[in-house]
């Protein structure tokens, strides 16, 4: 039977978990870690490499390097500005303005990337479990709009995964920390991650998780503490020694990686040594960074960031109706909240300790495996109840935002509104749909266009249209119009405004299998190669030990095809080492050779 | 001709009404202002034709234009708040949001008695305070060069890397001239909401809610860091307005057909506690909900029936008096016809109920 596990797919790092014996459990990589590198690299030799080895080579190729790729899932390229201050490698604007990461003269799309990550996790997981990987929970922030949403599902499926569901990171939290809880609680979910911060508010009581409200900052995450101390570093640099190390990329991921670990040591201990020797090179010689980060230094440059996060909970507060007060429990999730500083704001803002008994870096993780359960039937007595993150409505007369489904209304649900037209004898109007916070139609996203035609001859604010909202336990939102009077009906179904086209998806699927196979095909080489290189050591040792008793011609003609096989094992052609082997052993029958295992 | 009494504002009514007297300009279509009070509150309505207004229709789909007599009666609508603004004094002042209406004056009584509560805590709050608004503006081009002359290494950098590396740096600038103007001025306001740059050039509208007492230290703060700025960019400052940025009350009236259908959906008697409602709910979901039934085509539609109607019913019991925020609401609430037709809905969020109770009027 194969299995559906639960994968958390982070801006910096990704962690994947599944149920076990009832149990959720986290799967470790093949390399042993319990959280993967959200990084793909591209060498120059034309190998792909994903996770910690990927990671590990980013300084010595920066541009091949692609990292934060979910910082561009389901974006235009006109709003990742922010984005590209901190990558560095390049992303460009394709065709029809979407954000194009590109390497080595090949484009990819964000889903692309996000795939071959999801790729390795899948083949990492299977080994692990010993059983197929074909479905998957995958969890994203909660103020992910449609078309992130979308961008991630299709990742899972270039990945060949079917999945399940998309689920909130924080929402995943708190079913990952409120399975034993049987009383009615409030909880709140702190989420501070790698590029991220959400904050929900769940109430909990008898199995059932109902999600109250969602908040949060898209451009708000580690990466931006790391950037902030880059900065602090760079001018300090520019201070000492008057050099801008801005422009050279060696020299900023160096930087990227020196902050980013003194911001983990900053964590546990009072100060950090940043030593980061022959940074730049001048005519009076190599020039050297050497300085001490203190964390009150660290407190200060991050306080602006922190900062942030308070609008975000006093609003998710506020659309929940409950006071801090009445939050029964505080969870904290994601690498940035091991951060004392963030551990205080959160404190002084709820006025509880908030818990951590569950690693912040895999509770997300245990939580998408815990609801891959409950998709299955596995887990019976646990029901999730989630909103819609954003409001939904559509475009109506002076371009105002008219709201039929608010933010944070529990789904599946279904709303209906019914509108007029604005002009005598208007034969067709047009359905604007847009997802969004602005009172103004313009400053929302469009999701989708679709006309309501051949309406029947009558003065304005006659007509009766009523619009409907659907949306399903997925989040796919369906959108249909109909004229009363005629029920003259058109609908369309929401596939995200900037998303992948079909064959653009299937295309990628293609590929991701192919390179599977590829892949396949590649080990399978190295196994053919390894074992005909030992073989043909073992009957050359035999032949120089009985060369004696041999006939001559025997003799040579081992030796002969040992040479061939040799050849053979120079080459990539797999069915050719394998004749050649099969050649060797018949001829060294003489020998008595008999081989271990049979072909 | 089908009448409505349209409503601008709530007003503390504590030290005596308001001279609408003086205020000869009128309402809406220049129909004179009245007043409609309930024990310390009152609403300042006028009588308008919903037939010329096209209001109490459901919305109409955009058409791209926006009709000049619509726009004269918004400004209406803001001349008269103005006006009630400055006749408030240390007073508070709501501005209901525009197109609120109601039958006739009892009814608008109604809606006083039903929404006291919320109203009364809403004036308390934003009593004393007035709404200033800050637009900030930069030209580009300005920008980008200065930024050229502080890195003239970008001169030797391919132009594409060169754009992109500048780009970032105006976003930079745009964010630090941001968070300084902010900081310059957050601490002289109780707070604050961000609208919608109007032209590309605004790098910043936000409304600051001020204490009419601090007028003149906002003033100070705002004229400073204005001309600290002012090589670099262009300073707007309205006010002081009534607080709309920071009220955003929609009333509706109670619908019985609706109320009791979703009493009905949730399987729950006339008279039920808001523990039992909740209950009855959860139960619910967990036995319809499609997670749980995969098979069932029928569970996603149920689902959606009873989180509709636990909706309605929430926002029904959440509009009558004793819910507020405490930690248990009292008592039962009733679901009598009586009670339901006396009830008005009043939601700070925007309503998920205006919607549906919408769908009562007549088209």
């Amino acid at each position: 039977m194969s299995k559906a596990i639960g994968i958390d797919l982070g801006t910096t790092n990704s962690c994947m978990a599944a149920l076990v014996d009832g149990k959720p459990v986290i799967i470790p990589n093949a390399e042993g870690e319990r959280t993967t590198p959200s990084v793909v690299a591209f060498t120059e030799e034309g190998q792909r490499l994903v996770g910690t080895s990927a990671k590990r080579q980013q300084l010595a190729n920066p541009r091949g390097t692609i990292c934060s790729i979910k910082r561009f899932m389901g974006r235009q390229w006109d709003e990742v500005a922010e984005e590209m201050a901190i990558i560095g490698y390049l992303v460009e604007k394709d065709e029809g303005g979407g954000a194009r990461v590109r390497v080595e003269g090949t484009r990819y799309a964000p889903e692309e990337i996000s795939a071959m990550i999801l790729q390795k996790l899948k083949a990492d997981a299977e080994a692990y479990l010993g059983e197929c990987v074909t479905a998957a929970v995958i969890t994203v922030p909660a103020y992910f709009n449609d078309a992130q949403r979308k961008a991630t599902k299709d990742a899972g499926r270039i990945a060949g995964l079917d999945v399940l569901r998309i689920i909130n990171e924080p929402t995943s939290a708190a079913l990952a920390y409120g399975l034993d809880q049987a009383d009615d609680q409030t909880v709140l979910v702190f989420d501070l991650g790698g590029g991220t911060f959400d904050v929900s508010i769940l109430g909990l009581g008898a199995g059932l998780f109902e999600v109250k409200a969602t908040n949060g900052d898209n451009h708000l995450g580690g990466d931006n503490f790391d950037k902030a101390i880059v900065d602090w570093l760079l001018a300090e640099f520019k201070r000492e020694q008057g050099i801008d190390l801005a422009t050279d990329p060696v020299a900023m991921l160096r930087l990227h990686a020196a902050a980013e670990k003194a911001k983990l040591e900053l964590s546990t201990m009072p100060t950090a040594q940043l030593n980061l020797p022959f940074l730049a090179a001048t005519p009076t010689g190599p020039k050297h960074l050497k300085l001490e980060l203190s964390r009150l230094q660290l407190n200060g440059l991050s306080a602006p960031l922190i900062a942030r996060t308070i609008g975000p909970i006093k609003q998710a507060l506020a659309d929940a109706r409950v006071g801090a007060h009445k939050i029964d429990q505080v969870v904290l999730v994601g690498g940035m909240t091991r951060m004392p500083a963030v551990r205080d704001k959160v404190r002084e803002l709820i006025g509880k300790e908030p818990r951590q008994d569950i690693n912040p870096d895999e509770v997300v993780a245990i939580g998408a495996a815990i609801q891959a359960g409950v998709l299955c039937g596995e887990v019976k007595d646990v029901l999730l109840l989630d909103v819609a993150s954003l409001s939904l409505g559509i475009e109506t007369k002076g371009g105002v935002f008219t709201r039929l489904i608010e933010r944070n209304s529990s789904i599946p649900t279904c709303k209906t509104q019914t509108f007029t037209t604005a002009e005598d004898n208007q034969t067709s109007v047009e359905i604007h749909v847009l997802q969004g916070e602005s009172e103004m139609a313009a400053f929302n996203k469009t999701l989708g266009k679709f006309l309501l035609i051949d309406l029947p001859q009558a003065r304005r604010g006659v007509l009766e249209i009523d619009v409907t909202f659907d949306i399903d336990a997925n989040g796919i939102i369906h959108v249909k119009a109909e004229d009363i009077v005629s029920g003259n009906e058109r609908q369309i179904r929401i596939e995200g405004g900037s998303g992948l086209a079909e064959d653009e998806i299937n295309r990628m699927i293609k590929c991701a299998e192919e390179y599977a196979d590829a892949a396949h095909r590649l080990r399978e080489l190295a196994d053919v190669r390894n074992h005909a290189e030992v073989l043909a050591a073992e009957i050359e040792l035999s032949l120089n030990e009985y060369h004696d008793q041999l006939k001559e011609s025997e003799a040579a003609e081992i030796a002969l095809r040992i040479a061939a096989l040799r050849l053979a094992i120079g080459s990539v052609d797999a069915r050719e080492i394998r004749t050649r082997t099969a050649a060797l052993v018949e001829a060294a029958q003489v020998l008595r050779y008999e081989e271990e295992e049979p072909w | 001709m089908q009448v409505k009494r349209f409503i601008y504002a709530t007003i503390d009514n504590r030290s005596g009404k308001p001279d609408l007297a003086a205020y000869k300009a009128g309402g809406i279509d220049s129909a004179p202002l009245e007043i409609v009070c309930y024990r310390d509150i009152a609403a300042v309505v006028s009588t308008i034709d919903i037939n010329q207004f096209g209001l109490g229709l459901p919305g109409e789909i955009a058409n791209g234009e926006q009709e000049e007599s619509h726009k004269a009666r918004l400004l209406k609508y803001q001349q008269v708040n103005s006006f009630l603004f400055g006749q408030a004094g240390q007073n508070g002042m709501l501005p209901l949001k525009f197109g609120f209406t109601a039958s006739n004056d009892e009814e608008v009584g109604r809606v006083l008695e039903q929404a006291y509560v919320q109203l009364r805590s809403y004036l308390d709050r934003l009593q004393g305070t007035m709404e200033l608004v800050i637009q900030v503006s930069w030209e580009l081009p300005k920008i980008l060069q200065g930024i050229v002359k502080e890195k003239p290494e970008l001169a030797g950098v391919d132009p594409v890397q060169a754009g992109r590396l500048l780009f970032e740096a105006a976003e930079n600038k745009k964010r630090q001239f941001v968070a300084a103007i902010h900081g310059k001025l957050s601490a002289l306001a109780k707070d604050c909401s961000d609208a919608p740059s109007k032209t590309e050039a605004m790098i910043f509208n936000r409304s600051y809610l001020v204490d009419k007492d601090k007028e003149q230290l906002f003033d100070d703060a705002v004229d400073a860091v204005a001309t600290e700025f002012e090589d670099a960019l262009t300073f707007r400052y309205i006010g002081p307005l009534p607080v709309y940025s920071f009220v955003n009350v929609e009333l509706n009236q109670g619908n019985f057909a609706m109320v009791d259908k979703s009493r009905k959906i949730l399987q729950l008697p006339e008279k039920a506690s808001w523990e039992s409602i909740k209950s009855a709910y959860r139960q619910l979901i967990m036995a319809y909900h499609p997670d749980k039934n995969p098979d069932d085509p029928q569970a996603a539609q149920r689902t959606k029936e009873v989180v509709s109607a636990f909706e309605i019913v929430k926002a029904y019991c959440q509009s009558l008096p004793g819910f507020g925020e405490q930690e248990k609401p009292p008592g039962e609430f009733s679901f009598a016809q009586e009670e339901v037709e006396k009830a008005f809905i009043l939601d700070d969020k925007g309503a998920p109920l205006a919607r549906a109770g919408r769908a009562g009027h007549p088209a």
